[in-house]
């Protein structure tokens, strides 16, 4: 009945989530607590305030803990709580785990590592490459990559897991039935399918803005490690990082160029210490691993695909070194023709040397004389 | 008495006859209208009897009853005053009926007598032509334009004097104006946009296979410049595609009368305020062409394309599919030519700096979706070439070489064109070929298929974006003097999707990368 009880407070509309935990614990369980509140009075008026607690009388009274809990079950939704077999171990050993969380999808493997990926939503083609390769090549490892379902970085870092079959979260910081962004409905049912979505909030929960630095320290409560892709100075997943750090997990962060607006927050992580990311080994080293138990730890290192490149093509992959350039720029400096470069250019996209970028650039994606990733 | 004679109206783009038939009786002096004028032809009277005073012409004082034939067609503008006015002259003795037999006649009348401009004279002079007739008198300004079309003769009177002069056999005053020589204007030369190799490029694709085209580029990139370049690298029009554009544009009013024909492909640019009306065609009591039909054989540059209303890009769809556009109404029913060159020009974000390298997106993600939203699935359908075009930093520009003249781009879009006549007939381009032809023309081999499947995959394309692919191929292959598809071609085709990959981007639909995984 605890679930019921809880998932039920959590409902009671204008409960404050992230003090709730707090107020069970104060008054000495949820049913306890469910009670003062339908009772009213000077227990629930010290807890929320007068006014508060003549509100949450009159939601006590029109509904039961077990028609509550039904309502979410009929919905699919499920609810665990610190303590039971069901919540993730990890999280439950924050400084404040939430009282209740609203899940949706699979059940994640206990025993598994937990990896967050976090970034930029206006990541940049390499922010989006990297999110992607880390998150598949983690997925290979049977390790399950946490994010927030945001744009950028985040919704690549879940596809990239998705597409390597491995078991990815993603945590909202809205109501579990609410797809935000709304532009995300397919990976949201992908993820709902083969992975797992979890909220503290309760059904029908808006997507406020200050929701999402609480819905960040859950992220970095269930993971070992979190690995920052892009981020800006003011990025919310440097929030992530510093909650990680807080809660003693390991924070990396993926290098990027010195003058891209969007390398400032990691580059930051990493003169303040954080590890920085060459390759998924890196994130590996930082895992507390039981060698004996690992899955498939050889296939880690992609083959570099089926293709070889040939003559004008490992020009092309020299000028793109560089940096990002434009078809203009390539065929000013190889002195060719825009249709000699461009059925090269497609083979190159094809066998994953190369991506457009807005702008209509071209970025190199791997080196053939580097062997990462 | 009676006297008739013929003019005649125009219905889309169609010549109707027009019989004025006029009667008198003998009771008390009048005017009666039937046949049903619009406002315009009502008035029409009262010019006439001016006219005729001023003209020092007798007027018939008896009742005059004025007959439009046929009587159930709606009758629309100032075509009508000189017929009428050389009818009531016949039955006012004036004139012999017999005199007016086989002319058709066409004009306004000023008070004075003058006989002003009509629309759509040069589609008239061909009608005449097409029916047998020995001639047709119109307004002297509109002796240009109707002159231009062989073996019909053309009389232009100035005024109501000069037409009774003429059908009294006397020779007439006014010769015909002189035409200006056409100050070839020539379109801009593509070699004045410096850089933008890869727009180029589709420049050359879209022209030599009559495929539609979308750039996608922050403002300030050269779009417009870009598109304005596209008529001067497409082949001049053939003698009978001239009269066909010309009438159209002489139906519209916007013929230049003092000069031959212009014989290269039009070019129009509306306003993105426009309405469905105006782009498609329509308009009350009949309906006139609208931009697609002006823009026939040429080029249509919708700039800023999501910024144009959805009602008047959705009604782009079946034209674009059919070659024209049919307009019907309540008591009318048009129809337009309108096969056109669809060229659009859009910002990659609302802000217009997505992927700038030199200034930073202001945008959210979920607005640049809303923004791609705009821009429809089956209208993008039917663009086959999608491009980027970035805006190049002042260095670059200065270090860009300068490119080809637009005549040399020209004599590769002339050969690639005589390819695909001499394969699919007269008319025939590789944009509206379709599809069991365009599967025969593009036999792909093993090594083809096996590219196209890898890339089907790794792009994910869909059917259609597979069907545009092999049609851009086609022309690329065509443009080399290639017999076959090659993988080459295949290849460079599938590049010019750049707008699926923005918006895939921004939808989530696509999953990029994934060769590298």
């Amino acid at each position: 009945m605890e679930e019921a009880y809880r998932a039920a407070l959590a409902c009671i509309p204008g409960m404050n989530i992230l003090s709730l935990a707090r107020m069970i614990e104060m008054s000495g369980g949820s049913q306890v607590l469910w009670r003062i509140f339908e009772k009213g009075g000077g227990r629930a008026a010290a807890l929320v305030g007068a006014e508060k607690a003549a509100e949450f009388k009159k939601a006590c009274m029109a509904s039961s803990p077990a028609r509550v809990l039904k309502e979410l079950q009929r919905q699919g939704i499920r609810v665990v709580f610190p303590g039971q077999p069901d919540f993730p171990q990890m999280l439950s050993a924050i400084y404040d785990p939430p009282a209740v969380l609203f899940m949706r999808g699979n059940q994640p493997p206990q025993e598994s590592m937990c990896v967050s990926i976090v970034g930029a939503r206006k990541a940049s083609g390499y922010g989006k490459w990297a999110a992607e390769t880390l998150a598949a090549q983690l997925a290979n490892l049977g390790i399950v990559v946490v994010s927030g379902l945001a744009y950028g970085v985040d919704a690549h870092a879940h596809m990239g897991c998705l597409r390597a079959s491995g078991f990815t979260v993603a945590v909202l910081g809205c109501g579990i039935d609410r797809i935000y962004p709304a532009g995300h409905e397919q990976l949201f049912r992908r993820i709902a399918e083969s992975g797992c979505l979890i909220s503290e909030y309760p059904p029908g929960t808006e997507p406020l803005p200050w929701r999402f630095p609480h819905r960040n320290r859950i992220i970095a409560g269930l993971c070992h490690a979190v690995v920052v892709v892009e981020a800006g100075e003011k990025s919310g997943a440097l929030i992530t990082a510093d909650m990680a750090l807080e809660e003693g997990r390991e924070v990396l962060a993926v290098p990027g160029p010195i003058n891209s607006f969007l390398s400032l927050g990691t580059n930051a992580l990493i003169q303040k210490g954080a590890k920085l990311v060459r390759s998924i080994e890196d994130i590996c080293e930082e895992l507390p691993w039981d060698f004996s138990r690992s899955p498939s730890r050889t296939c880690t290192s992609p083959t570099a695909g089926d293709s070889q490149l040939v003559g004008i093509e490992l020009s092309i992959l020299d000028l793109l070194r560089g940096g990002p350039r434009s078809l203009d720029w390539l065929s000013t400096r190889l002195e060719r023709e825009v249709a000699e470069l461009l059925p090269s250019l497609t083979a190159m996209s094809l066998s994953g040397w190369v991506a457009e970028e807005a702008g209509g650039k071209y970025r190199l994606l791997r080196d053939p004389e580097c062997s990462v990733p | 008495m009676f006297a008739r004679l013929d003019s005649c109206s125009i219905l889309g783009i169609e010549v109707i006859k027009v019989e004025v038939e006029v009667d008198t009786s003998g009771s008390l002096p009048g005017i009666h209208l039937v046949g049903l004028p619009d406002a315009t032809v009502r008035e029409s009277y009262r010019r006439i009897k001016a006219a005729i005073a001023n003209s020092e012409l007798p007027f018939s004082g008896r009742r005059i009853t004025i007959n439009l034939a046929p009587a159930d067609l709606r009758k629309e503008g100032s075509n009508f005053d000189l017929p009428m006015a050389l009818a009531i002259l016949a039955v006012s003795g004036c004139l012999k009926p017999e005199s007016l037999a086989g002319l058709l006649v066409v004009g306004e009348l000023a008070l004075d007598g003058r006989v002003r401009g009509v629309r759509g004279a040069l589609a008239m002079a061909l009608w005449a032509r097409r029916n047998g007739r020995q001639g047709i008198m119109l307004p002297h300004e509109n002796l240009g334009e109707a002159t231009q079309v062989n073996g019909i003769e053309a009389v232009g009177v100035g005024n109501l004097r000069e037409a009774i002069d003429y059908l009294h056999g006397k020779p007439l005053q006014s010769a015909p104006l002189p035409l200006k020589p056409r100050e070839d204007e020539p379109f801009p030369c593509l070699s004045d946009v410096k850089g933008q190799l890869q727009a180029k490029r589709a420049l050359e694709i879209a022209a030599a296979g009559f495929h539609n085209l979308l750039f996608v580029g922050p403002p300030g990139s050269g779009k417009s410049m870009l598109a304005q370049r596209l008529p001067g690298i497409m082949p001049d029009l053939t003698p009978d595609e001239v009269l066909e554009v010309s009438s159209i544009k002489s139906i519209a009013g916007l013929l230049e009368l003092d000069r031959p024909l212009p014989g290269k492909p039009p070019f129009r640019a509306p306003h993105h305020s426009i309405s469905h009306v105006g782009l498609v065609g329509g308009g009350h009591p009949l309906p006139r062409p609208g931009e697609i039909s002006l823009s026939h054989r040429g080029v249509l540059f919708l700039d800023e394309l999501p910024e144009f209303r959805r009602d008047a890009l959705e009604v782009l769809r079946q034209p674009l599919e059919a070659g024209s556009v049919s307009i019907s109404r309540s008591l009318v029913c048009a129809n337009f030519p309108a096969r056109f060159l669809l060229v659009a020009g859009m910002n990659p974000c609302p802000c217009g700096y997505l992927g700038d390298s030199q200034r930073q997106c202001s945008c959210a993600p979920g607005r640049v979706r809303h923004y791609y939203n705009r821009v429809s699935g089956p209208l993008l359908d039917r663009i086959d070439l999608q491009v980027e075009v970035p805006r190049l930093a002042p260095a670059e520009l200065v270090e860009m070489p300068q490119g080809e003249p637009s005549e040399a781009v020209l004599a590769r879009v002339e050969n690639a064109r005589r390819r695909q006549r001499e394969r699919g007939g007269e008319g025939c381009s590789n944009a509206d070929v379709e599809l069991p032809k365009l599967r025969q023309y593009c036999r792909l081999g093993q090594e083809e298929k096996r590219f196209m499947f890898t890339a089907a995959d790794r792009l994910s394309l869909s059917g259609r974006g597979f069907d545009r692919c092999l049609r851009v191929a086609r022309t690329i292959a065509d443009l080399a003097g290639r017999e076959e598809v090659g993988v080459a071609d295949l290849a460079e085709a599938v590049q010019y999707r750049s707008f699926d990959r923005l918006r895939g981007g921004a939808m989530m639909t696509e999953v990029t990368y994934g060769g590298s995984i």
